[in-house]
């Protein structure tokens, strides 16, 4: 057995002593859920959240007595993310552990690996941590979107520019499927707002390809640049726009505005930036369940939770009431709910198409006022101006 | 009952006192108002125009972005049949919102120049609109049509749509219009209403009640004393009520005057003196008294009769030059006499107290007068009676004086001057006269006023005597004098006292003379018997009172016989004479030596240890010696003495004395007619 194995056993097992069920007996069969986190690598920290989100349900869940009456039992792999491992850690949970229901791992490409395999099975997956186009481009019967897609991200944006009178635009994204899916909507969307896509070139490596791109970009003078890219290449992109005293009049970055400890990492550089968020903790946002959301999750993880950890807890949610309606777990029952479901669950509105695509659901734009998070769009769900 | 009379004088003032300044500070209330509100006002249209323009323009952003979502949700955004709806759906909405807002139109363009919807009906399709702002803050003036218009737009970047407000100027200028006529109107119809309540508050609390009042005023002023109704407890019934207050005084104090002008003109026709007032140099009033003195009757005088004719020449510079004073103001009061002209030619003599005044309105002068004619007669007659008087002062040769109760001189005649050495009479009238001639006795001692006859008896209503006393001149010497002062009563009471002097200085020496030769020998010029009695005895009186002792000397002359009988009786008296200065010599002044018969003589010494009788003898003896040791001496002087001494221890009598002193003189004379004999 190789090593990554023992030691995914080894917290396989923590996680079963950890479970409050683990000491409730043998009487009732576990309703076991599996699914991988990466508590290493560069989906750490969004993929925390997923993990908080999904065991708060989890332990929500047991309080009201389970699963149709069955304790339900998270098993949790690590994968590093690792996108060689998740593939394996998934056949494993669904083969070797025979886990009644998966749930997804953190990000597009992860996700498109995880269900390559839980298709393969059978098993129905709702895609809590990705948005990336491809997914839903192969056909697959199981997979379904909890996010906004990938292209709409940086619409709300791209808006409040063409509002603004503001003319052209930079896009830098690193390239992998999610972020490539986000260039393309920009360079879509622009299009629709009247405004000019001056740059837009992706890159593999930020460390070593941002700061020259980021020159490029400059060169043309934009009103705004658009990064898509994960948290490092985030907070790289600042890193260098402070060390070249640059700073256009708008500057939009994925994911990274959206954690709640942005500000503090970025430093002055935050002020301003705009980020695309699928949803925000925000107790004025009026979706249901969304308040006691936010303040279970504080008292649960005792951080504020993003996103990542409210779309997690939403697609546990869908499950449960995909289960609870088929009052069976059986995969076909489930998946003939979800694609036809059309609900809000506490980040928004959830609709898939036929691909099982998200359709009903769309990003937020927060952007970094004096060191708050402001939601500036929709301007319906506005709790600040935007400023330029 | 009420005169009718206009008021001019308020009328003119009301209007240019209430109306003008009332309009004047309503057109200026008007400007300010409108200077300072028009402002604010269009501010706040202005604002709250813009506000909803802003609005308008919002809410059709709003309708977009709503549209916008519902087709981005459904991901139809790119379908353009349902865009087309949507979008036309979303027009009609926009139009909609201007019925909302008074007003307000609304637009949709694509980019600045194709309308795709219009709230109202436009004059063409294709505007020719500036380049609406993408920032949403800016309201832009715009021509629309020919007419000037506030834009707001938005714009809708998803359809590339403009969202267009706006409001014609005429529109949003019309509140402010509205207001400034309205404050313009209201200013005017404020002032208007102000003014005319005003008149009509003035007319009916002032003017009206005022008309009472001059109505009123002027019936008193005619004599008709009427009171006005109090109505009213302001100003103007307060004046009201002090004009009854004025108009009863009045009526008091007319009939005092009344009453007051028959007193004092039955004190003016009854007064026993003249009384006149002149006015432009001719009477104006006289009362009866006045033309009495002057032998006329009043209405001769009040005939135009001028003043100046009742004056005697002589006086009438006095005469005016006194009105002239009193018309000018130089003297308010005059009082002065002159010599005045009866009808009768007859000269009298007036004494005028006058005083200036007014009469209807012009100077005047009044005067009382008195007919002082018999007055000044017997004031001549006094005058002459006290020059008598003084000239018989002054003419006596005693000293006369008078004093006051005081003691103070009140008068002094030449004499007294002369003899008490004063070259006036002010240096002693007015002082107390004892002491300044009185003060000391003639021993140098003072002599208290209170024991000062002189004064104090006649002050007592008694007169008094005395020729013992000095008086003191001015240079300090003093003098003999006999005085006599008799009280002086005035209306039965002392008032003071004359008193007459004599210096008796001659008198005293004349006195001195008889008495000297009374007392002492002729031709020796010593002391005789009597004199050498009288003084011998007050020096043994002395003698005992100070414990002296005396010795008398009784001495006779030897051989005057024989020399009155050989040689005549000059030669014997001669020799006495001779004897005389012999005992002169030996003796002191002070002693008392006397010839006290023929040939005898008698000397009274003082004696002591140091001068004792056989001292004196022997000087005695030696004198003789000398005179008879002188050349061309036909005989010589012999003496027989005997001496007795008086000790006051035991007293004698002078008689004793003297007789034991002629005894030892006689056994003396014997013992040297026997050893004459036996020689």
């Amino acid at each position: 057995m190789k090593p990554t194995l023992i030691k995914n056993i080894i917290i396989i097992i923590l996680c079963l002593y950890l479970s409050p069920l683990s000491v409730s007996g043998a009487e009732t069969k576990p309703v076991r859920i599996g699914a991988t986190v990466s508590m290493d690598g560069k989906f750490k920290e969004p993929s925390s959240m997923i993990q908080g989100g999904y065991k708060l349900w989890e332990s929500q869940v047991n309080k009201r007595g389970g699963l149709l009456g069955r304790p339900v039992q998270l098993v949790l792999y690590d994968d590093k993310s690792d996108e060689k491992l998740v593939s394996q850690l998934y056949e494993k949970l669904i083969k070797e552990d025979k886990v009644d229901l998966v749930l997804s791992p953190y990000g597009t490409p992860l996700t498109l690996l995880a269900s390559e395999v839980s298709e393969k099975h059978g098993y129905v997956m709702l895609a809590s941590g990705a948005s990336g186009e491809k997914i839903w481009k192969r056909g697959y019967k199981n997979v379904f979107g909890m996010y906004a897609t990938a292209d709409r991200y940086f619409i709300g944006l791209l808006d409040l520019m063409a509002r603004n009178g503001l003319k052209s635009v930079a896009v830098l994204y690193e390239n992998s499927s999610f972020n490539i899916d986000v260039a393309a909507g920009v360079e879509s969307w622009a299009k629709r707002f009247g405004l000019k896509v001056a740059f837009n070139k992706g890159y593999k490596s930020g460390k070593t390809d941002l700061p020259g791109l980021l020159s490029e970009a400059r060169a043309v003078n934009p009103d705004g640049i658009m990064l898509s890219a994960y948290p490092a290449d985030g907070y790289l992109l600042l890193n260098l726009m402070e060390k070249a005293k640059y700073r256009p009049k708008v500057v939009g970055i994925t994911i990274a505005p959206s954690y709640p400890n942005f500000h503090k990492e970025a430093g002055n550089m935050a002020e301003g930036i705009f980020g695309p968020s699928q949803w925000e903790p925000d107790e004025r946002i009026p979706f249901p369940g969304t308040k006691n959301f936010i303040k279970d999750y504080k008292l649960f993880t005792d951080n504020i939770p993003t996103y990542h950890a409210g779309s997690a807890f939403a697609s546990c949610q869908i499950i449960e009431k995909a289960i609870i309606h088929n009052n069976l777990f059986d995969q076909k029952k489930i998946r003939d709910f979800i694609s036809s479901y059309d609900t809000v669950t506490v980040i928004g509105r959830f609709k898939v198409d036929p691909t099982g695509k998200q359709i009903g659901h769309n990003p937020l734009l927060i952007q970094w006022q004096n060191g708050e998070k402001q939601i500036v769009y929709p301007t319906t769900m506005q709790t600040a101006p935007p400023k330029f | 009952m009420l005169v009718k009379r206009e008021l001019p004088f308020f009328r003119k003032k009301i209007l240019l006192s209430i109306l003008f300044p009332v309009l004047t500070m309503g057109v200026i209330l008007s400007v300010i108002v409108i200077r300072y509100l028009t402002p604010p006002l269009f501010s706040f249209i202005e604002e709250r125009t813009e506000s909803e323009l802003r609005l308008a323009s919002g809410l059709g952003l709003e309708i977009c972005e709503g549209h916008m979502n519902y087709l981005m949700e459904l991901r139809l955004e790119n379908d353009s049949e349902m865009t087309a709806s949507v979008q036309k759906e979303s027009i009609e909405e926009i139009k909609a919102i201007s019925k909302k807002l008074h007003k307000v139109n609304l637009l949709v363009t694509e980019g600045s120049l194709n309308v795709l919807g219009s709230s109202i009906v436009l004059p063409e399709k294709k505007l020719r609109l500036q380049t609406l702002p993408i920032n949403e803050a800016s309201i832009i003036m715009q021509e629309m049509g020919g007419e000037r218009v506030r834009t707001h737009s938005m714009y809708f970047p998803f359809w590339q749509w403009h969202i267009v407000s706006f409001i014609y100027e005429k529109d949003f200028l019309m509140p402010i219009s509205l207001a400034k006529k309205l404050i313009y109107l209201g200013t005017f119809g404020v002032s208007i209403v102000v003014v005319f309540t005003l008149l009509i508050v003035f007319n009916w609390l002032v003017t009206i009640p005022l008309k009472r009042i001059i109505s009123a005023t002027e019936d008193t002023a005619k004599g008709h004393l009427k009171k006005i109704e109090v109505k009213r407890n302001d100003e103007i019934g307060q004046v009201s009520i002090a004009y009854n207050s004025m108009a009863e005084s009045i009526n008091t104090i007319m009939s005092e005057l009344r009453e007051s002008e028959d007193k004092f003109r039955n004190f003016a026709e009854q007064s026993l003196v003249g009384i006149n007032l002149i006015q432009d140099g001719v009477f104006k009033y006289v009362n009866p008294k006045f033309a009495d003195i002057f032998g006329y009757t009043v209405e001769e005088c009040l005939n135009n009769m001028k003043a100046v004719e009742l004056v005697y020449p002589d006086d009438l510079a006095i005469v005016e030059e006194h009105i002239r004073r009193r018309l000018s103001g130089e003297a308010t009061q005059v009082q002065y006499e002159f010599r005045g002209i009866r009808k009768t030619g007859e000269i009298i003599h007036v004494e005028i107290f006058g005083s200036s005044s007014l009469f209807n309105g012009k100077p005047a002068v009044t005067a009382t007068m008195l007919d002082i004619t018999e007055r000044k007669k017997a004031e001549d007659a006094l005058r002459r009676s006290e020059d008598q008087i003084r000239l018989l002062l002054n003419s006596t040769v005693e000293a006369i004086y008078g004093v006051d109760l005081n003691g103070n001189c009140t008068f002094c005649n030449n004499g007294c001057l002369r003899m008490l050495g004063y070259k006036n009479s002010d240096e002693l009238i007015g002082k107390n006269i004892h002491r300044q001639i009185h003060h000391k006795r003639k021993d140098g001692t003072p002599f208290p006023e209170e024991e000062c006859r002189m004064i104090q008896s006649a002050i007592k209503g008694e007169g008094a005597h005395a020729d013992d006393e000095v008086l003191w001149r001015a240079d300090g010497t003093s003098f003999p004098a006999e005085y006599w002062s008799y009280p002086q009563y005035s209306n039965g009471r002392v008032n003071g006292a004359v008193v007459t002097f004599l210096d008796i200085t001659e008198r005293r020496r004349a006195d001195e003379e008889i008495r000297m030769l009374a007392i002492s020998d002729a031709l020796t010029e010593l002391y005789n018997r009597r004199g050498f009695i009288t003084l011998a005895e007050q020096q043994i009186k002395r003698a005992n009172r100070i414990n002296k002792t005396l010795a008398l000397f009784f001495i006779d002359i030897d051989g005057l016989k024989i020399v009155n009988d050989t040689r005549g009786h000059e030669e014997g008296d001669r020799l006495l004479i001779n004897a005389a200065n012999i005992l002169k010599q030996t003796f002191r002044e002070s002693d008392i030596i006397a010839r006290i018969g023929g040939d005898e003589f008698a000397v009274l010494a003082a004696v002591n240890a140091s001068e004792t009788s056989e001292i004196v003898l022997s000087r005695l003896t030696e004198h003789i010696r000398s005179h008879n040791a002188l050349p061309d001496q036909q005989y010589e002087i012999s003496m027989s003495i005997g001496t007795a001494i008086y000790d006051p221890a035991i007293p004698c009598s002078l008689d004793d004395l003297m007789s034991r002193a002629d005894q030892l003189m006689y056994t003396q004379k014997k013992e040297k007619a026997n050893r004459r004999n036996q020689a």
